[in-house]
């Protein structure tokens, strides 16, 4: 895909001096990130960090102050190349929607109003939970499926809008491993064709196998990079404090 | 009552029974859309908001010069409270939550209304003798020009739910990633608010301010026990409030001093008991 | 004087006394957010009336009262059963309930003709405030007389009776009842009957509604039972500082209510009175929208 404006081509999000406040308390000081095309960042920091705020205030979801472009051009105008996946206790369990019609929530922009659900439509989204490892449950009621399950029908959602950036906060909180292991794949997956994912993450073990990037988060960025050199012992107990850090690897 | 539920007891039973299927199937089907936006009691507000509007558009027309009772102009008073009313929840909702902004709105607006009611009284102009029953309802004396109100109104209603039911579906499912998709939750709430006070100004006529509310919320949620889509919700719900205010009608119309408004509400209650019993959890 | 007390007096107290009730267990509903349990329970009063009419012939006060708690009772455990069976959220769950019940008054109200008896559905909703007057009044001397105190209307009496148990409840129950609507799972873990002190809350709150109700009718019991604690909310953070609040403008709207009503339309020039529960509300409500004003450059309460 070729972009039109001028613009580091890697460089798909640029966020500099986000601050969100509640009440007069900074939840976000200035955070920064710059996240290149075809990677997958961990959002990694303490309880309280921000994390789940910064993804907000990306999206335009929390009254912010400090610039944030996608693509290179403001978020408000990209909204459709965007795709965010949130924590999973937000919606109404008891909604009378089945895995199918959620899914295929994700293809609003391409439906419209009253466009007609295609054969070629009803494809994209059997394949979608196939690649979620769904495709079983996609006439099951909502509440009738899981935690991990439910996680992976909003996952499922998300590939519908055929989003080039995927906002994820904590996809794997309380999901039993099957789940973790298919979304894990299902992202990295997407990272290999290009897409670019930033996810919160609360699990120190895992970021080394899971991610290739990682932005350390304590109300400001502490540090932003490949895991290798960003992801040391001296840069975590900064964002965590040495005694914090302790008990987060226990 | 037979003969009224075959439409053969008359043109007046027959108009009324038509009249209260369109109403019930209108009011089933927006009472899917608010209930699954849990926004039931909104409407309740919103009903008894509309009667100091009542009891305005009479005086407004009796300073005219008329007798007070051309509905059109009641109506109208109507909408402009129930929609003062919504605004006032909202700006509540800022300080207080929800279910207090609206108890609160709901019986100061009521309070008023009633106020107002005495001094229509007290004034003696006009022809204010009845102007009660839109507390209650009455389908004794419906005109063909309120039942093509009615069918003009439930039609109107039924048509902009169909047109939009994707983003209402969406914005009471999941409002952030409607935003994110493009809508604006606002904007819908806002439409889905105008198609209640819809149907509960055309409901004053038939179930009165007090029970239009368990028209929009009964079938709705029975219909919810059977249903697994939204689309399945709108339409059993709609079938289910045209068929009880049908039924109804033609009760009222057959039995002697049986009023059409509670006879429905009663309808729709045992079917929603049914349901409960059939598919409700147990335990 | 004579004309004040004979007239003006007994409706003013019991407007009061009605209005104290209510505003007691209003403070915890709306902290409870049960605001809208208040809305069910006055409707479902007007069925219970009815009932205890046709099942027992008497229109004894405390008969169409017994009539209305039950009524009211059964309708709270009706939208707990219904809440639960259903999955649906509480305000579906009364609305359903209270309009059923409703529907089901009127259409009794109807069809046994009961309604030429004293017993009206407007009467229902608007209350009759006017219409209790105390006719041994003949001036100050008449207050500490006992005869013509036994005449004061029988609504005065069992309203400040039962004005006076809520109190006296609250005062005993006041630790519980606030840990319980501040943070129920705590007070669980604390040893507090969470259930029964709610139980206990709606119990005081159908009590006040039906010895209201009888005064000063449904919409006037909604109204003393939301307004005066939403703005004594707006108005403090502290939760005794909130219930005197409370009580103060509760009591206050009662009293400008009842004057403007009776009073008001004579200074403008009309020869007639309006509604004084209808005036009540309209005086509560507009405290609301005045506390509202007054505190509106303040940060938003977190909810």
């Amino acid at each position: 895909m070729v972009d039109p404006t001028p613009f580091p081509r890697s460089e798909v999000l640029s966020v500099s001096g986000l601050t969100v406040s509640y009440d007069g308390k900074l939840a976000l000081d200035g955070a920064e990130a710059h996240v290149p095309r075809g990677t997958l960042t961990a959002i990694v920091g303490p309880n309280g960090a921000g994390k789940s705020t910064f993804l907000k205030a990306v999206l335009g979801l929390e009254p912010s102050t400090g610039e944030v472009r996608a693509f290179g051009r403001p978020v408000a105008g990209v909204l459709d190349r965007i795709a965010y996946v949130p924590q999973r206790a937000a919606v109404d369990w008891s909604f009378p929607v089945r895995v199918f019609d959620v899914v295929l929530m994700g293809a609003y922009r391409r439906t419209g109003l009253l466009g007609r659900i295609t054969t070629a439509l009803r494809a994209e989204v059997a394949e979608a939970l196939d690649r979620t490892g769904m495709a079983d449950l996609a006439d099951r009621q909502i509440g009738a499926l899981s935690g991990g399950q439910q996680q992976r029908v909003f996952l499922a959602r998300a590939l519908m809008s055929r989003a080039e950036l995927f906002l994820l906060d904590e996809p794997f909180a309380g999901v039993d491993a099957a789940t973790e292991a298919a979304i894990i794949s299902v992202l990295q997956g997407l990272r290999d064709g290009g897409a670019t994912l930033l996810s919160v993450h609360h699990d120190l073990s895992t970021v080394s196998s899971y991610f290739d990037r990682v932005l350390l988060l304590n109300r400001r960025t502490v540090a932003e990079g490949t895991v290798a050199t960003t992801f040391t012992r001296e840069r975590l107990a900064t964002t965590y404090g040495a005694a914090l850090l302790q008990a987060a690897i226990v | 009552m037979l003969a009224a539920l075959a439409l053969q007891a008359g043109y007046n039973a027959a108009l009324v029974s038509i009249g209260a299927a369109l109403l019930g199937a209108a009011a089933g089907g927006a009472g899917a859309f608010l209930t699954l936006r849990r926004r039931a009691l909104m409407s309740d507000a919103m009903a008894h908001a509309t009667l100091p509007g009542i009891a305005l558009g009479f005086l407004a027309m009796v300073a005219l010069g008329g007798d007070g009772r051309f509905l059109p102009g009641l109506m109208l008073g109507a909408a402009l409270t129930a929609a003062l009313g919504l605004w006032s929840v909202q700006m509540i909702l800022r300080r207080l939550p929800e279910d207090t902004a609206t108890g609160a709105v709901l019986s100061t607006f009521y309070g008023f209304g009633i106020v107002l009611l005495t001094v229509i009284q007290g004034l003696g102009q006009g022809r204010p003798a009845g102007l009660e029953t839109v507390l209650l309802g009455s389908t004794a004396g419906m005109l063909r020009a309120d039942a093509i109100v009615i069918a003009a109104g439930g039609a109107g209603v039924l048509a902009v739910l169909w047109l939009l039911h994707r983003p209402l579906a969406m914005v009471a499912f999941d409002p952030v990633q409607a935003r994110l998709a493009g809508l604006r939750p606002e904007t819908f709430d806002t439409v889905l608010m105008g198609v209640v006070l819809a149907v509960v100004l055309v409901g004053l006529n038939v179930t009165g301010l007090i029970l239009i509310v368990a028209l929009l919320v009964t079938p709705a949620v029975t219909a919810r026990l059977w249903a697994g889509t939204v689309g399945g919700v709108a339409r059993l719900s709609a079938l289910i409030g045209a068929g009880c205010g049908y039924v109804g009608a033609a009760i009222s119309a057959g039995v002697p001093d049986v009023p059409t408004g509670p006879v429905i509400v009663l309808l729709a209650s045992a079917l929603f008991v049914l349901s409960l019993l059939i598919r409700g959890r147990h335990g | 004087m004579a004309e004040f007390l004979a007239l003006s007096l007994p409706p003013i107290l019991v407007a009061a006394l009605a209005a104290l009730a209510c505003a007691l267990p209003g403070n915890f509903l709306i902290l409870s957010r049960r605001a809208m349990l208040g809305d069910a329970i006055s409707h479902v009063v007007l069925p219970g009336i009815v009932a205890a009419f046709l099942l027992t012939g008497s229109s004894a006060g405390w008969v169409m009262g017994a009539g209305a708690l039950v009524a009211a009772g059964l309708s709270a455990l009706m939208i707990e059963a219904v809440t639960r069976r259903s999955g649906m959220e509480p305000g579906a769950a009364m609305a359903v309930v209270f309009t059923t019940m409703f529907a089901a008054g009127v259409l009794l109200l109807e069809v046994t003709g009961t309604g030429a008896i004293h017993l009206d559905v407007e009467h229902a909703l608007y209350g009759n405030l006017e219409s209790l007057i105390w006719l041994s009044a003949e001036g100050l001397h008449s207050l500490v007389d006992p005869a013509a105190l036994a005449d004061l209307p029988p609504q005065l009496g069992r309203l400040a009776l039962i004005a006076a148990g809520i109190a006296l409840a609250l005062v005993v129950f006041w630790r519980p009842l606030a840990m319980t609507v501040f943070d129920p799972v705590f007070a669980r873990g604390q040893g507090i009957r969470v259930r029964w002190v709610m139980a206990g809350l709606t119990a005081a709150t159908a009590l006040a509604a039906v010895a209201a109700f009888q005064a000063v009718g449904s919409i006037l019991t909604i109204s003393m039972l939301i307004c005066p604690a939403a703005t004594a909310r707006l108005l403090t953070a502290g939760l005794a500082r909130q219930v005197w609040l409370a009580v103060a403008f509760a009591v206050t709207s009662a009293v400008m209510g009842y004057v403007l009503a009776g009073y008001a339309p004579v200074w403008l020039g009309a020869g007639f009175t309006v509604s004084a529960a209808g005036m009540i509300a309209t005086v509560s409500g507009a405290m609301l929208g005045l506390a509202l004003l007054v505190t509106s450059q303040r940060a938003p309460a977190r909810l």
